[in-house]
């Protein structure tokens, strides 16, 4: 006959049963499905939309150098542009500078810091070596995410993801609180491409990964900032830093950087939301190894801004798609340094569309300045 | 205590444990008496949170290995009881099947998680429906097997993951990390190295 099993055993089995439970219990109180994008079709366009103009939004900034900024529209209209600056790239004395332009058309804001090094690591508790790239978004609640790169040890590939949050339009900031998205560490994920709001309030983030491997992925969060998935649009050593566009509530297209020395404009489609991801392929624009930015305009068009070269950085081009990002027409010229200037920089963009149907990108200017391009929505749809 | 906090006394905590085991290894340590071995834990856990240079040695070890996994934390902890209490829970034959499959799989997890295949298995762990079945019909071989010590390392990083008790929402963060894995394939290649050289024949 059998012995009676332990006490402990018994124990132990219990511990397991309940811990089943309360696991099935968690899964099926989350969200079943990654819920659609809310793709926002804007309302009337301003009466001076027929028109782009272009700024600096600072020039000098506060810092010696400053480079990858980005903006969102508020829920108030004010826009609102942050960018990391300091004595230079990876420098201890980083920080994340933002600026406001109201929505009454005054000017941009002197630039202040939101977040430092120091602040950065007295909040999340751990030693923080440098900040990096941030990326901004506005959700269907109407907070803006600011979502940012922090390194505790390391160079770049030794990344990790933190956000923050705004419900008063960018005037302050939440607590940050870090975001798991690796096992090795927690390391090596790092955002470029602006966030896409999800109908239940969360966000996705098309994000990439750089240790040893590099490649894009997909990351959803819910509306608490938790990461509740994540998907592989690239492997191996390939394309990264993602922009991308949804078109409707569950498709959505995927320009990347080249660092595969394809010197093209990479490009994915998914079609489910972002649960799967048709095979990487080139396109025909040039890359040089550089950050596109990607959005979409009037008639489910794509709008990309890039370095129109397969080498430098010296040139920055506007180019539409109206098939999903395959077949693209340059529109425009945003920046062209003459052959002689070796060292001119024009990096880094990033692009948001107002409500009103304007199109606004920021981009690094020689590592100096912001600058600030504004497209009418009327500008647009007379090029597309 | 706030959140973050607690994670990072989580994090001091494992290596605290982890560094006053390596004492134990000394035999001067051991030939203290046991309230002072015990009491070197807590200097060790306390010199961990002394502040140096705008944080402590706690800042700067949560930040560069996060927190390591609950199973790191029940393996460390059932190693120190067994100092004081001359035996533990988690048996010297589970450890080695424990040893053998963290190191196994966790090899191939990693190898996958840098990207090495389209196939993530980490992103399963944000809605663990598969690793979480794989776990119970581990629990269940476990408790067949009359394994109460591998039975609970299932159980209670299962219980800990439903409460969120760790930063992380990933299931995997709550049963492997890195050291884990490497620490698990030194030890069975040092067990491979000695069971070869005792199958040698004697000159």
């Amino acid at each position: 006959m059998r012995p009676a099993p332990s006490p402990r055993l018994i124990a132990a089995a219990l511990l397991a049963a309940l811990g089943f439970v309360a696991l099935v219990h968690g899964l099926i109180s989350g969200p079943a499905t990654i819920p659609g994008f809310l793709v926002d079709h804007g309302r009337a366009p301003a009466p001076d939309s027929a028109s782009l103009s272009m700024e600096f939004l600072c020039n000098p900034c506060g810092t010696a150098q400053i480079h990858a900024p980005a903006i969102a529209e508020a829920a108030n209209g004010d826009l609102v542009a942050v960018w990391y600056g300091g004595s230079r790239e990876g420098a201890g004395d980083v920080a994340l500078y933002a600026s406001r332009r109201p929505a009454s058309g005054a000017g941009w804001t002197r630039p202040q810091p939101v977040i430092t090094r120091a602040q950065a690591a007295s909040a999340l508790g751990r030693h923080i070596k440098k900040l990096g790239n941030p990326v901004i978004g506005r959700d269907v609640r109407g907070r803006l995410w600011l979502v940012f790169v922090s390194v505790s040890a390391g160079g770049w590939s030794g990344s990790a993801l933190n956000v923050t949050f705004s419900k008063d339009d960018g005037h302050t900031w939440s607590r940050p609180i870090r975001l798991v998205t690796s096992p090795f560490f927690n390391v090596s994920t790092l955002a470029k491409g602006a966030p896409l709001p999800l109908q239940d309030g969360g966000m996705a983030i098309p994000v990439y990964h750089e240790l040893l491997g590099k490649f894009a992925e997909w990351l959803v969060l819910d509306a608490s900032g938790s990461v509740i998935g994540k998907r592989r649009i690239g492997w191996g050593r390939g394309a990264i830093q993602p922009s991308a566009v949804a078109l409707d509530p569950s498709t959505v297209v995927a320009l990347m950087r080249d660092s595969a020395d394809t010197r093209r404009v990479q490009r994915a489609v998914s079609g489910d939301g972002g649960r799967h991801w048709d095979a990487i392929r080139p396109t025909e624009l040039p890359n040089p190894d550089a950050a596109v930015a990607a959005v979409r305009v009037a008639g489910d068009a794509v709008l990309l801004v890039f370095n129109d070269a397969v080498e430098g950085r010296r040139r920055l081009g506007l180019a539409v798609s109206r098939d999903e990002g395959m077949n693209w027409k340059r529109i425009h010229v945003l920046e062209a340094a003459p052959d002689g200037e070796t060292d001119a920089e024009f990096s880094y963009p990033y692009a948001t569309r107002a409500a009103n149907g304007d199109v606004h990108i920021v981009y690094t200017w020689n590592r100096t300045a912001v600058r600030h391009v504004r497209l009418g929505a009327g500008w647009l749809e007379a090029r597309l | 205590m706030s959140a973050v906090l607690f994670s990072q006394f989580y994090t001091v905590v494992v290596v605290a444990v982890a560094l006053w085991l390596v004492l134990t290894k000394i035999s001067r340590f051991r030939c203290m008496a046991r309230p002072m071995q015990a009491g070197a834990l807590v200097v060790l856990f306390l010199a961990l949170l002394l502040p140096i240079a705008n944080g402590s040695a706690g800042t700067y070890l949560f930040g560069v290995i996060g927190q390591p996994s609950v199973v790191v934390l029940l393996l460390l902890m059932d190693s120190a009881l067994a100092h004081f209490r001359g035996r533990a829970v988690v048996g010297d034959a589970e450890r080695q099947i424990l040893y053998a499959a963290v190191a196994g799989i966790g090899i191939v997890f990693y190898a996958l998680a840098l990207g090495v295949s389209p196939f993530d298995p980490y992103a399963l762990g944000y809605r663990p429906w598969l690793p979480g079945a794989v776990l119970l019909l581990a629990g269940v071989l476990a408790y067949i097997k009359d394994a109460p010590g591998l039975l609970l390392l299932v159980a209670i990083p299962l219980v800990c993951f439903a409460l969120r008790v760790l930063e992380s929402p990933n299931l995997w963060d709550y049963y492997v990390d890195p050291l884990l894995v490497l620490y698990a394939s030194v030890r069975i290649s040092q067990q491979i190295r000695s069971g070869m050289l005792r199958s040698r024949p004697a000159p």
